[in-house]
């Protein structure tokens, strides 16, 4: 007998992205919630119209009722799908927590909370075993008693859990460690774990899901659902589905002048195919001229135009002034002078370096401002 | 450039045509008397290069002859070795041509010819600017030489400085101002305005920095509010928790069945304990019953040995004393007895004394007579009577009358025999009277007498002794102590009759030892007073807790209706789970505030750096200046350092001595100082490239013979200058000058041919 059923975790629904401008933090947020619209198409087109999410549905214990309501709305309104949802370490289950809350507003009839550590029967086909957590950090491996956990014979098997697998760092999310050979001591035919955002296997039937839609800039990769299927009592395969709305990237490039620029920009084409839903995190060193360092901004500002957000990390370009900077003070000598000063100050790597190297910047600035309204 | 001729005709009292020709290199002289029109051809010169030819009004009057008439100037000069000529006709036909001598072409004409007149004498506009410098009219030379001020003192834009600063900076090389520092400094200071307040300490009030820092203040206090509503949230869930496990234990079967059991046996080992607590009490009262009646026997047996020992005591004392009385008495009657005394001693003494020194005396006055008899004369002599026997010896006082057998009489009379017969009957009277108190005292001698008194005095002290030992042992007389023996003697019978014997007082002992072993064998076993209290305080709780599970359960479960009311309340507002966000846009301000924070940084300190810069080349300004001058100050008056202030007046002359405001400088020295600043302006601008002719309308008017000597000295060294001009009414003055003498001549006015 066939199960096929989708592997979700991290939905953090409710996270505020307060650092990121208004606009776009509406629309981040929104893009979580929107999650469940697409992990719910992805569920019927694959003719898998069960959805496990292994913890951290909600972003936070406190998280005002109505973001709770409206995430149930929307589970609900995808009524030919089951979801089986895990409290993780953002929103364990506490007494009088959000769980309670969702219990007292009334979980739909395709929803089911699994806040208790019972097996959950999937017909006769299947069991799920959940590991919710109780607390953000219980001290102990709450998937042990899924070994002696009794099932009827012959059914699968499947965990369902939340945090950090020994030997495997997560970013430090949950101090909730598994036992890595959990899945084989407890006989499961497939681990289902959250915490990891991004997607990766522990073992050919332990995996982590990631977030399927990314909530930062990404060292591993987000924004997948995972397709499981499972045959008889056996992991059958498990295969990988892009789920995300926005495109998270981290570049970093090292340029030395304004035709570097150029590269760049490719490079972001390259990885944002389609600019209007990227973001990118472009971390920049090398060192650049001050006409350079100008044409930095203007180039940046054009891409940012471009992208959905773009997040600059340009302190670490070093600033070195050449020949041609010197050249806009030419017939001021007094303006030179405070240039070469403040050159000399920028190179000191004193406290004031930064100071000095900006204000250098800013004269060479105003002295080409002052220069072109001379040509005009 | 350099002048070679200048011709006017129609200019104020210059009717007819008129020319100065043959203007050389170096020093030219136009001397004359006052009215010879010096001051005129020196107006006409300023109007041809400084005034277009289009004028009208005050200025273009100012020119006319009082006749009427339309003013004609034209001049010869040489601009990089070019030769030049300028013509100018101002009022009707106004018109301005500038041509070029050698080849006699037209190079421009109005308005053209004006602005090719500008380029040549790198002036930027109309203003006077170079010429300004170095140009100085009659009179003018007590005005301040500062560039741009007025004859009035006033600031004036006549592109002087501007000039000025143009040739300083091309020889300073970083001369402060221009247009360009200028524009950059205003731009720093504009944008700065945007971040800080003037005075660059506050952050300019509704500016950017200022809306970021309130906002993020904003924030912080939001974020306080909303930590305080999560940490509110925090507790009250752990209070839920807390509550549902409190109200799970109460209702807990099991639980309430063991809080039962466990309140019947607290119960029971109450009553057990108190039981034991009152067995306890008899034997400890026997205890201490038995150890007081020990005491007291104890004490009673003490007593009657201490009273008895007294007795012994006083008993003894009391036949002491009594013995004592004895001696007393017996004493005390054998020295009344006795009248030995010392007085009578000494009384004894005394006479026997006086006896020995009459008898002494005596022996002195006596004849010493001393017989020997053979034997057969034996008692035949006789002294006063008596026979002597063999032989005799004497001291003979009185007369003394030897009777020898036989033979017949020897009578020996010593000297003063009348004395010493009294002597003598005075001495047996002493010596009888010595005899009969020796008598009276009842002692044979004066040894015995001193004897007796010895014994009597031995019995005097021996007396004393007695009586002070009685003293001490019966101060109050043998017989009082008498009657307290007797007392104590009562008492002591009075006593024994009802002190226990001592093996009764053991008997007691071993009572008492017994009773205390009874009561710590007891008490050992028994709990104490203070268990038996905390042991009923835990019954009475428990009971107490037990009978108010019921009310418990019922307010556990109104805290907790309360508790996750209020919970859902702050569920609703969300307020609580704002923190995450509020500390995200807490982190996107700060960052933002620090770049903000940095840029007003990084904008003072450029505005700082261009002060800075410009300051260190305001004193860099006037270098150019001071070297030229330096030279020709030390000619004037020795060493000496003129400093200027920074609109370029001189400040102050620095001599040998003193430092000297140049307000305060005589006039003649101002004047001095003034036109050599002029020379080394125009040395500076010869230095340049862009040298003028030094234009001087009757200068040093005030300077004595010894200065006049000196400065036309320096004119004449002065060679960097090309070309000077001096107009003067004194030619005595400069007759020392080496000059070119120059004279006013007719024009005789070529039409001008014009290619």
């Amino acid at each position: 007998m066939m199960l096929r059923f989708v592997h979700t975790a991290d939905w953090q629904i409710g996270k505020p992205f307060k650092n990121f401008p208004s606009a776009l933090a509406g629309e981040l947020a929104a893009a979580r919630l929107d999650a469940i619209g697409r992990i719910g198409a992805i569920a019927r087109s694959r003719s898998a119209p069960l959805v496990l999410v292994a913890g951290d549905v909600f972003d936070s214990q406190h998280l005002p009722t109505l973001e709770v309501r409206r995430t149930l709305e929307r589970l609900a309104a995808e009524t030919d799908v089951c979801w089986l949802l895990l409290p993780g370490n953002h929103d364990c289950a506490r007494v009088g927590g959000i769980w309670d809350r969702v219990r007292a507003i009334g979980l739909p009839p395709n929803v089911v909370a699994l806040t208790e550590p019972q097996p959950y029967a999937l017909g006769r086909a299947a069991v799920v075993l959940p590991a919710p957590l109780t607390s953000k950090n219980p001290g102990l491996d709450v998937t042990a008693w899924m070994d002696a956990a009794v099932a009827p014979a012959g059914v699968a098997r499947i965990g369902l859990a939340h945090g950090s697998v020994q030997g495997f760092g997560s970013q430090g999310e949950s101090a909730v460690m598994i036992a890595k050979d959990r899945a084989a001591k407890a006989g499961l035919a497939y681990l289902a774990l959250g915490d990891w955002h991004g997607t990766r296997s522990i073992g050919a039937d332990t995996w982590y899901s990631g977030t399927p839609e990314p909530d930062r800039f990404p060292d591993n990769e987000p924004g997948n659902v995972l397709l499981v299927t499972i045959d008889g009592q056996r992991l059958a395969s498990v295969e990988k589905i892009p789920a995300a709305f926005f495109q998270w990237h981290k570049l970093a490039a090292q340029v030395a002048g304004a035709p570097d620029f150029a590269r760049v920009e490719s490079e972001i084409a390259r990885v944002a195919p389609a600019p209007h839903t990227a973001l990118i995190e472009l971390s920049l060193t090398g060192s650049l001229s001050l006409a350079d360092r100008a044409a930095l901004t203007a180039w940046s500002e054009k891409v940012r135009g471009r992208l959905r957000h773009l997040a600059l990390h340009d302190d670490d370009v070093a600033m070195r002034p050449d020949g041609d900077d010197f050249a806009i003070f030419a017939g001021c000598p007094a303006l030179e002078r405070a240039a070469r000063r403040l050159a000399e100050e920028a190179a000191g790597g004193s406290e004031g370096a930064a100071v000095a190297a900006r204000a250098l910047q800013r004269l060479h600035g105003f002295a080409a401002e002052f220069r072109s309204g001379e040509d005009a | 450039m350099k002048l070679r001729a200048l011709r006017l005709k129609s200019f104020r009292r210059f009717l007819k045509p008129v020319a100065v020709e043959g203007i050389a290199d170096g020093v030219n002289r136009l001397a004359g008397p006052n009215e010879l029109g010096k001051s005129t051809l020196f107006h006409a010169l300023e109007s041809l290069f400084l005034v277009r030819h289009g004028v009208t009004g005050a200025v273009l009057n100012g020119m006319r002859p009082h006749g009427g008439g339309d003013p004609l100037i034209e001049a010869d000069f040489e601009v990089d070795g070019r030769a030049l000529r300028l013509r100018k006709q101002f009022g009707r036909g106004a018109m301005t041509l500038l041509s070029d001598r050698a080849s006699g072409r037209a190079l421009a004409r109005n308005a053209d010819a004006e602005d090719e007149l500008l380029r040549l004498t790198n002036r930027p506009g109309e203003h006077a600017g170079v010429f300004g410098l170095v140009w100085v009219r009659q009179q003018r030379a007590l005005h301040s030489t500062a560039p741009d001020v007025g004859s009035d003192g006033k600031p004036r834009d006549r592109g002087e400085r501007s000039a000025l600063l143009d040739a300083i900076s091309a020889e300073v090389g970083a001369a402060a101002a221009g247009a360009p520092f200028e524009a950059v400094s205003d731009m720093t200071r504009a944008a700065l305005d945007e971040l800080l307040t003037g005075k660059r300490t506050t952050l300019k009030k509704h500016g950017p920095l200022h809306r970021l820092y309130e906002e993020r203040e904003r924030l912080k206090a939001e974020l306080a509010e909303a930590q305080r509503a999560a940490d509110a949230s925090e507790a009250r869930l752990q209070r839920i928790a807390d509550i549902g496990l409190r109200h799970a234990s109460l209702t807990d079967p099991q639980k309430r069945a063991d809080e039962i059991r466990y309140l019947s046996e607290l119960q029971t080992r109450l009553t057990d304990a108190r039981a034991s607590l009152a067995r306890l009490a008899p034997l400890r009262d026997a205890s201490t019953a038995r150890a007081a009646e020990l005491e007291a026997a104890e004490q009673a047996q003490t007593v009657l040995s201490q009273l008895s020992a007294s007795l012994d005591e006083k008993r003894q004392a009391l036949d002491t004393a009594q013995t004592l009385s004895r001696d007393i008495a017996s004493l005390s009657e054998q020295i009344a007895r006795d009248p030995m005394t010392a007085v009578a001693l000494d009384d004894l003494i005394a006479r026997d004394h006086q006896c020995r020194i009459m008898s002494a005396e005596l022996a002195g006055r006596a004849a010493l007579i001393e017989i020997a008899l053979l034997p057969e004369a034996a008692a035949k002599v006789r002294v006063d009577g008596s026979p002597v026997q063999s032989a005799a010896r004497i001291e003979a006082a009185t007369p003394v009358t030897i009777e020898i057998e036989n033979i017949g009489t020897v009578r020996v009379s010593p000297a003063d025999a009348a004395r010493s017969a009294e002597l003598s009957a005075r001495r047996e009277a002493a010596s009888h009277a010595l005899a009969e108190r020796l008598t009276e005292l009842a002692v044979p001698t004066i040894d015995d007498a001193r004897a007796r008194a010895a014994t009597r005095a031995a019995n005097v002290q021996s007396l004393e002794r007695s009586r002070a030992r009685l003293t001490a042992i019966a101060p109050r007389g043998p017989a009082q102590l008498a009657s307290e023996v007797d007392a104590l003697t009562a008492r002591l019978t009075a006593m024994s009759g009802t002190t226990p014997p001592p093996d009764a007082v053991s008997q007691l002992r071993r009572a008492a030892a017994a009773a205390r072993q009874a009561f710590d064998d007891a008490r050992l076993t028994c709990p104490t007073s203070d268990d038996v209290a905390a042991l009923a305080a835990e019954a009475e709780r428990t009971a107490a807790f037990n009978a108010a599970r019921d009310v418990d359960i019922a307010r556990l479960e109104v805290e907790l209706a309360n508790a996750k009311g209020e919970q859902s309340g702050a569920d609703e507002d969300g307020k609580s789970g704002a923190v995450d966000g509020l500390k995200e846009a807490l982190s996107a301000i700060d960052a933002e505030y620090a770049r903000l924070d940095l840029e007003a940084r990084a904008l003072h300190h450029l505005e700082m750096t261009l002060d800075s810069i410009e300051s260190e080349a305001n004193a860099e300004m006037f270098l150019p200046v001071t070297r030229r001058l330096a030279p020709h100050l030390s000619e004037l008056f020795g060493t000496a350092s003129l400093s200027f202030a920074e609109d370029f007046a001189p400040a102050s002359l620095q001599r040998a001595d003193a430092n000297e405001p140049f307000a305060a400088l005589s006039d003649g020295t101002r004047e001095q100082l003034n036109v050599l600043v002029r020379l080394a302006y125009a040395e500076l601008l010869a230095d340049q490239g862009r040298a003028v002719p030094l234009v001087l309308d009757d200068p040093f008017v005030y300077s004595d013979d010894a200065r006049l000597a000196r400065l036309c000295e320096i004119l004449s060294k002065s060679n960097r200058v090309p070309q000077t001009l001096l107009l003067t009414c004194r030619p005595s003055a400069f007759a020392a000058l080496p000059a070119r003498d120059l004279a006013i001549v007719d024009w005789r006015e070529e039409r001008t041919v014009v290619k």
